[in-house]
């Protein structure tokens, strides 16, 4: 098992080795995995080639999960949503704090909504605000966040709060509902500069949940709301419950 | 196998983690989720640059660990092993499934000796795993290549396309060090 080919004739391939390497094609891999499911051998020496090569994973970098992700799996297995009722409270104030939506926009969030009732509870004697049941963290491509959107869908309302500039080649910013497996419908223009509510349609409000996205385009300010997106999407993100 | 998790608490408490969830521990699994996601997802990222992508493998990947957590066998490999390797294999599919999607970026082969970016690495760790140890004493343009394999699960066509080498001979080059790194690792 030890000896090395002669330096002259290539060798043949260790498919156990090359398999955990990551060089074989569609077709290599299926057959590599039906042997590991049949030959005990086989997945041994997979599993100690792994464990070989465990320490490399090491080296790459962890990188933040948008809050979604989670959301889209506890829905997919339909886990139960640990702590929802009680994420119902935050200070007036709190919502129209930009530092606030930078820090939801974060990742920071969704580890964070377990403990919200401490840090939204704390000032006494002010009223609650509304159940705010959904969020959305609208990111470009490169996931910096660029609009934080907050569902409440009891009072057919939604909070968006924009965290990048306004554009500044005369466009606007168009906010869309995609529902899952439909196409997308605009919800008008924004404000570019400021937190902004707007009223659902109902007919919309059977759409607004997990699996849609919300999207913002680069748009003519004539015409909207558009009936179909022309300009670039500037950031988009999926709806999680609360 | 996994001395270096397993002596941890770390590895411990992910080995427990994973016991509870697959009894169907779904807050076991939401810590598991927490505790786990980014550094899985960082690997779904080397392999799928498109984040759309990445999240998609990694949603996938945590889907199979709540209904298959009973197969992880923590006599044959650490729990971060298991969740690591399952993980790069799902994105590896992905990646299989669009062949073509991916840039193609070209590897410029170092011909100079001595420089291990291998050596650079090792977060936590004092001592250079035996991998790294054996991966240094390939030939630089051989390391590279089997790098590049690692890291972004390219098969033997893309590295050579990539690196501008004969298929044969890439082919010929990782086999080469995959027994070398095999005679290494056992030595």
């Amino acid at each position: 098992m030890n000896t090395i080919d002669s330096q002259t004739t290539p060798p043949s391939g260790d498919m156990a080795a090359e398999y955990v390497l990551g060089v074989l094609d569609a077709r290599e891999r299926r057959s590599a995995e039906t042997r590991i499911a049949s030959d005990i051998g086989f997945s041994r020496e997979v599993a100690l080639w792994e464990s070989r090569f465990m320490p490399l994973i090491g080296e790459i970098a962890p990188a933040q999960v948008p809050d979604y992700v989670w959301s889209r799996i506890r829905s997919a297995l339909k886990l139960p949503e640990p702590g929802r009722a009680k994420v119902v409270t935050a200070p007036p104030g709190v919502w129209d704090s930009l530092a606030f939506w930078r820090w939801l926009a974060t990742g920071a969030f969704a580890a964070a909504a377990a403990f919200a009732v401490v840090v939204f509870n704390t000032p006494q004697g002010i009223p609650p605000v509304p159940a705010m049941q959904m969020v959305a963290t609208l990111a470009d491509d490169n996931g910096v966040p660029g609009f934080v959107a907050m569902v409440d869908r009891d009072k057919a309302r939604m909070t968006i709060t924009p965290l990048v500039p306004p554009p500044t080649d005369g466009r606007a910013q168009e906010l869309w509902l995609i529902p899952e497996g439909k196409a997308a419908i605009s919800l008008g223009l924004l404000d570019a500069t400021r937190a902004q509510t707007m009223r659902i349609p109902d007919e919309l409000l059977a759409d607004i949940r997990a699996g849609a996205l919300f999207a913002v385009t680069l748009e003519p300010p004539e015409g909207a709301p558009h009936a179909k997106a022309a300009g670039p999407i500037i950031a988009k993100g999926g709806v999680a419950l609360l | 196998m996994a001395e270096a998790e397993s002596s941890s608490g770390f590895g411990d408490n992910l080995n427990t983690l994973l016991l509870e969830v697959a009894g169907g521990d779904a807050v076991a699994f939401e810590n598991l989720y927490r505790t786990t996601s980014a550094k899985l997802f960082g690997i779904c990222l080397r392999v799928l640059p498109q984040r759309a992508e990445a999240e998609e493998v990694l949603q996938e990947v945590f889907l199979g660990i709540w209904r298959k957590a009973e197969q992880f066998d923590a006599t044959r490999a650490s729990a971060m092993t298991w969740l690591s390797m399952m993980t790069r294999n799902k994105a590896i599919d992905r990646l299989r499934a669009n062949a073509g999607a991916r840039a193609q970026v070209p590897i410029e082969l170092d011909e100079i000796e001595g420089d291990s970016s291998a050596s650079e690495v090792a977060e936590g760790a004092q001592d250079q795993a035996r991998i790294e140890v054996c991966l240094d004493e390939l030939e630089a343009p051989r390391r590279q290549l089997i790098r590049v394999a690692f890291f972004e699960g390219a098969t033997y066509e893309e590295l050579a396309e990539r690196s501008g080498n004969p298929l044969g001979t890439v082919k010929s080059w990782i086999r080469r060090s995959l027994l070398k790194l095999k005679a290494c690792l056992e030595r």
